[in-house]
């Protein structure tokens, strides 16, 4: 088994171990563990290794299930670097059992819902390799990702809307008070409105929207994926639907349409009462 | 997202050092000069060695409050994935903008401003107990508990102060 990549090993008895190599496959050699037997990552699926002493007896990381029984069959006799654990409902930060190094993953992680994505890998072989102590993203508790550029895109919008004209300003009053825009300093307000509107029009496209940043969010995973997790954001209950203005503006940005001001202001409504973050 | 090194730093002073650190030497210096307790070495320990780091304590703790609005905002969101990867033209305009906005519509500054208060208030009760106590290093006595109660007030509200900072980056706070 040649191997320059670092190495990772998933413990987890279900379909998560295979969503969860597809991601790490980008930057790690893979190796899952089911029942003392190891299979490797090749071709978008797990081969057994036939040739056990082809195993490392190191390895840059281990990413377990909390649950079902997994741990038990973490090979006791092989070192992990670093260690990550995940559940399907997320772990508290803290210490897990006897595996008091291993770092908990706050976001829940259940079918092929996977907390850790691709843009994570140069940041998990940074931190396995030593060559930082920054935790990876994906190990911070209340990590609103979605909400977050969704939030930024949409601050843009209004402010970009409410420079164009003093009309569009009056009826998107009350989004423009709570994101901030009409207790700006009126010299720094005056300042930015000739820079703002000309861009009136772009930040209506919904390419703009997509290259400044929902195209990554999007990417590998699907819209049905972004929206399970600006739901979960939202702490809405699983079952419960996205609030229908946040669906209508991603629904947009999905089919290439124009965002209207009317939905933008709606969703941010949406996103501002319901994704609001404590300090 | 949210910038682990801040809220770490603010951990290793406000947690680690000035809550069970500092407080708890302070109150037990005050009861060995109440008369409450008795501790030659404690009492020579803490006059001599733990006052003496307040001043390199209160720079750092200086230096963290002016950090939380520049490694706090939400501009930080442009440093990761995937809004790092959006194009410079929407970048340069829209990353100040949601930095003001925060700015504008957020508690950020009058909490730096609290901060600092509190640590200009504490650095003063210091000075003033530095003066109450022996300058040859001897024990002091009860005449200085007026100037350590005033000094470990100010510490307790300094840590308050700290308290009050948001934990996570957030465009919509």
């Amino acid at each position: 088994m040649p191997v320059t990549d670092p190495i990772a090993l998933i413990v987890c008895s279900d379909e998560r171990a295979e969503t969860l190599a597809r991601v790490l496959s980008g930057r790690f050699q893979v190796l899952h563990v089911d029942q003392q037997r190891f299979n490797v990552w090749q071709n978008d699926g797990f081969q057994i290794v036939s040739d056990i002493k082809t195993v490392p007896a190191k390895f840059d990381c281990l990413f377990f299930h909390t649950g079902e029984n997994d741990p038990k069959h973490i090979p006791p006799d092989r070192s992990y670097t670093r260690e990550f654990a995940f559940s399907g409902a997320g772990l508290p930060a803290g210490k897990w059992k006897d595996r008091s190094t291993a770092l908990m993953i706050p976001a829940a992680f259940v079918g092929k819902d996977c907390p850790i994505r691709h843009w994570d890998l140069p940041g998990i072989v940074a931190f396995v390799t030593g060559a930082t102590e920054e935790l990876p993203p994906f190990c911070v508790p209340q990590h609103h990702l979605y909400a977050n550029v969704l939030g930024a895109l949409l601050q843009g919008y209004l402010c970009v809307k409410a420079s164009e004209s003093s009309d569009q300003a009056n009826q998107l009053k009350a989004q423009l008070d709570d994101c901030g825009w009409i207790s700006l300093d009126e010299t720094l307000r005056d300042r930015l409105q000739p820079e703002l509107a000309p861009l009136a029009t772009e930040v209506g496209l919904s390419s703009w929207w997509m290259r400044s940043g929902v195209s990554k969010l999007v990417e590998g995973e699907g819209w049905e994926v972004l929206k399970a997790r600006l739901r979960a954001e939202l702490n809405l209950k699983h079952e419960a639907p996205l609030p229908a203005p946040l669906e209508l503006l991603l629904d947009i940005l999905h089919s290439g349409g124009i965002v209207e001001p009317k939905c933008a202001a709606e969703a941010y409504d949406a996103l501002a009462s319901g994704g609001r973050v404590a300090g | 997202v949210t910038p682990p090194r801040w809220q770490r730093r603010r951990a290793r002073f406000n947690h680690d050092w000035l809550k069970n650190d500092l407080l708890p030497a302070l109150t037990t210096f005050r009861n060995i000069l109440s008369g409450a307790a008795r501790s030659a070495s404690i009492q020579a320990h803490f006059q001599n060695e733990e006052l003496a780091a307040w001043p390199a304590r209160s720079a750092e703790a200086r230096a963290l409050a002016q950090s939380f609005t520049n490694q706090m905002s939400p501009k930080s969101l442009f440093a990761t994935p995937p809004m790092n990867g959006m194009p410079d033209d929407t970048r340069k305009w829209l990353e100040p903008l949601v930095h003001q906005l925060w700015l504008s519509r957020t508690a950020a500054l009058y909490l730096v401003d609290n901060a600092i208060k509190a640590i200009d208030e504490a650095d003063g009760c210091w000075r003033r107990l530095q003066t109450a106590l022996p300058a040859d290093g001897a024990p002091a006595g009860q005449g200085a508990l007026p100037a350590v109660d005033d000094f470990l007030g100010s510490c307790q509200a300094l840590a308050r102060s700290f308290e009050h900072f948001p934990r996570t980056v957030s465009v919509l706070a």
